[in-house]
């Protein structure tokens, strides 16, 4: 399939060679297995030993729409376990073109800042020190200057390069916006290195081999075809991205607010999905909706949003920015999360991850909800490298710990997203019992469920369960989740797409098993590491305090919560 | 007087944010909306009262409030 690049960071050498082992294995199921077998799994997560993978998916590089997400994985020094968090951006399909499967980036540097860059002559090592704790804009910037527009960039902000645990790492997309392989921690992995950034220029590379490509790009053709036509990409995606669903969350009692103390926000018409379209397309100027995370993608769920005066203040705003750090500190407005989130991502800081962290904060009485000045003073804090802002930057648990709180809301370490566990449980046996910890994209339970009440403790396991394979096969694959409307209606394309393009005999039956081996091959290592399952469980106060408006409180049975291990 | 909010997409389909049915108009939420040009399978989520409910299910009458999403994904 191509070349394992493998770059020692302590003896500064980029050596690449096919490895047979990871043949046909792409996305997750490919960083989890080199993070498997290679990575001793009671390391130090920012030593020597830790390795950090981009792995790039099957399809990657080819016209299939949603397709060449990066899975970055890593033993995670947020929740201790393995970790796998996956993006769009350019970055992946550059380094399929370059004739590469995956990076696997060892070792640690002893000193200097650093870039990787990879090319049609191969891979170096080039010593750039005035990137030195440059925020990710400046980092991206400063390297199209050198580079050019059209390369695929990778890098980290300086909480990486601290080691914070709530680091992200930063893609850049088509127009030069950044996406983030956010959760766990994986951008302070990276920042450990000594690696700062990684540049990907595939001029006059193509490397993309096909089993049958005449056959895939039929199918190819027929997917994207089906996956631009589906109500939810022409008619929610490219209105209001993934904000959308504000409303919805907010209705079912699940949207975080203050800091996880209520379920709903008396603000939410003015942080839904209807206002930030109002806004981006009354304001005009740079704003925009409907642009695409990667070079070939039907959903195009991104959007630029802009101030007042039309200027850009970030991109994008999504669901989860607007949950962690809109209801959940108690803002009442866009703008303000947007300026929120522009510094997070500049920071190089998982925004979920922060905005818990911050919400703890608050929550003990270091600031006020619903005040952006005192939100951004504490941010600020983080840009200082104040002892309270490498708290806050290491997340959420750290944060609650050091101020003495018993209401932390993680799962193995790591801040919940964007659903209330106790008013959408199925989310909170994923947060508890998968491998990723609070993670929703490991088995996000919100949507279109048939008939699993949110609110009822039956079926939760199995409704977990069986999310976790499917998007586990997507995310092996290295597709978006929000491809999922036409794979899963039709099994057999999924399996057929992949079949015709890597040489494989998957079919509608046994294409899960790439999400299912690799899940058992995450627990595996989980369990080594020391995360037993002990550790399968959420936060005690959410079986004791209810959650308004619907009064719930987390009450499934352990019994219920175990039927969702692979 | 049950309300029905509309949402997203099903804003412009029916061209109107909330309607406002007398009692014993219409029996059950997916007649309702046939009515405005919305099948059943088009429904993803439905809230009646801040309670999330398997919209075939709903009738209207025994609730105040009811909210009518599109099928949706989290982000």
């Amino acid at each position: 399939m191509g070349n394992i690049l493998r770059v020692n960071m302590t003896t500064m050498e980029a050596v690449s060679n096919q490895e047979e082992k990871y043949d046909f294995l792409g996305g997750r199921a490919l960083s989890s297995k080199i993070v498997h077998d290679e990575v001793q799994a009671n390391c130090e997560p920012l030593g020597k030993k830790n390795k950090l993978v981009f792995a790039t998916g099957v399809l990657s590089g080819t016209i299939a729409s949603s397709a060449s997400r990066i899975s970055v994985g890593a033993k995670s020094p947020l929740t201790k376990g393995i970790k796998e968090a996956n993006c769009g951006g350019v970055a992946g399909a550059r380094i399929s073109k370059c004739g590469y499967q995956a990076i696997v980036i060892e070792g640690k540097a002893s000193s200097g800042t650093w870039v990787l860059i990879i090319d049609k002559d191969g891979a170096r090592l080039e010593e750039w020190s005035e990137l030195k704790s440059k925020g990710t804009y400046e980092t991206v910037s400063r390297l199209y200057k050198k580079f050019g527009v059209k390369v695929g960039i990778l890098c980290v902000g300086p909480a990486g390069e601290r080691g914070l645990r709530g680091a992200c790492v930063a893609s850049t997309d088509p127009h030069g916006e950044l996406k983030f392989a956010a959760r766990g921690g994986l951008g302070a992995v990276m920042g450990s290195k000594g690696l700062k950034a990684i540049v990907v220029d595939d001029s006059e590379c193509d490397h993309i081999q096909y089993k049958d490509k005449e056959r895939f790009l039929e199918i190819a053709r027929d997917f994207n075809k089906k996956l631009a036509g589906d109500p939810k990409t022409k008619d929610v995606y490219h209105n209001y991205g993934t904000t959308g669903i504000v409303k919805a969350v907010n209705g079912m009692g699940a949207l975080p607010t203050n800091s996880f103390r209520y379920g709903s926000s008396e603000h939410v018409e003015n942080l839904c999905g209807e206002k930030m379209n109002e806004l981006i397309r009354t304001r005009g100027g740079e704003g925009k909706l409907a642009i695409s995370c990667m070079d070939i993608c039907a959903i195009r769920c991104s959007t630029v949003f802009p101030d007042e005066n039309g200027k850009k203040i970030v991109s994008t705003m999504q669901y989860e920015n607007i949950a962690l750090l809109g209801s959940n500190l108690g803002m009442d407005n866009l703008d303000a999360v947007a300026r929120l989130n522009y510094e997070i991502n500049d920071l190089g800081l998982d925004t979920i991850e922060t905005g818990c962290a911050i919400g703890v904060a608050l929550d003990q009485g270091y600031g006020r909800f619903g005040s952006e000045a005192d939100c951004m003073a504490l941010i600020k804090e983080i840009w200082r490298d104040t002892p309270m802002g490498r708290m806050l930057g290491n997340g959420a648990q750290i944060t609650g710990e050091v101020l003495g709180s018993d209401r932390i809301p993680t799962g193995k370490g790591q801040g919940f997203a964007g659903y209330d566990p106790r008013a959408l449980k199925g989310n909170g046996v994923t947060y508890s019992m998968s491998t990723m910890g609070g993670d929703h994209t490991a088995g996000n339970c919100f949507g279109s469920r048939g008939t699993v009440d949110p609110l009822g403790t039956e079926k939760q396991g199995e409704l977990s369960k069986q999310l976790q394979i499917q998007i586990g096969t997507l995310d092996c694959i290295g597709l978006c989740m929000f491809a999922r409307g036409p794979l899963f209606a039709e099994p057999q394309l999924l399996a057929e797409i992949v079949n015709t393009k890597c040489g494989s005999s998957y079919d509608k039956d046994t294409i899960w098993n790439l999400a299912v081996n690799t899940l058992k091959l995450e627990r595996d290592f989980n369990i080594n590491a020391g995360l037993s399952p002990a550790y399968d469980k959420l936060p005690e106060y959410l079986y004791e305090e209810p959650l308004s408006p619907t009064n719930a409180v987390f009450d499934l049975s352990e019994e219920e919560m175990k039927k969702a291990l692979i | 007087m049950v309300r029905i909010r509309m949402h997203l997409s099903f804003i412009d389909r029916t061209g109107s944010h909330e309607f406002e049915v007398p009692p014993g108009v219409v029996d059950t939420l997916p007649e309702f909306l046939d009515i405005h040009g919305i099948r059943s399978d088009e429904i993803g989520m439905a809230i009646a009262d801040g309670r999330w409910k398997v919209p075939r299910d709903i009738v209207i009458d025994e609730y105040s409030v009811i909210e009518v999403f599109p099928h949706l994904e989290g982000g």
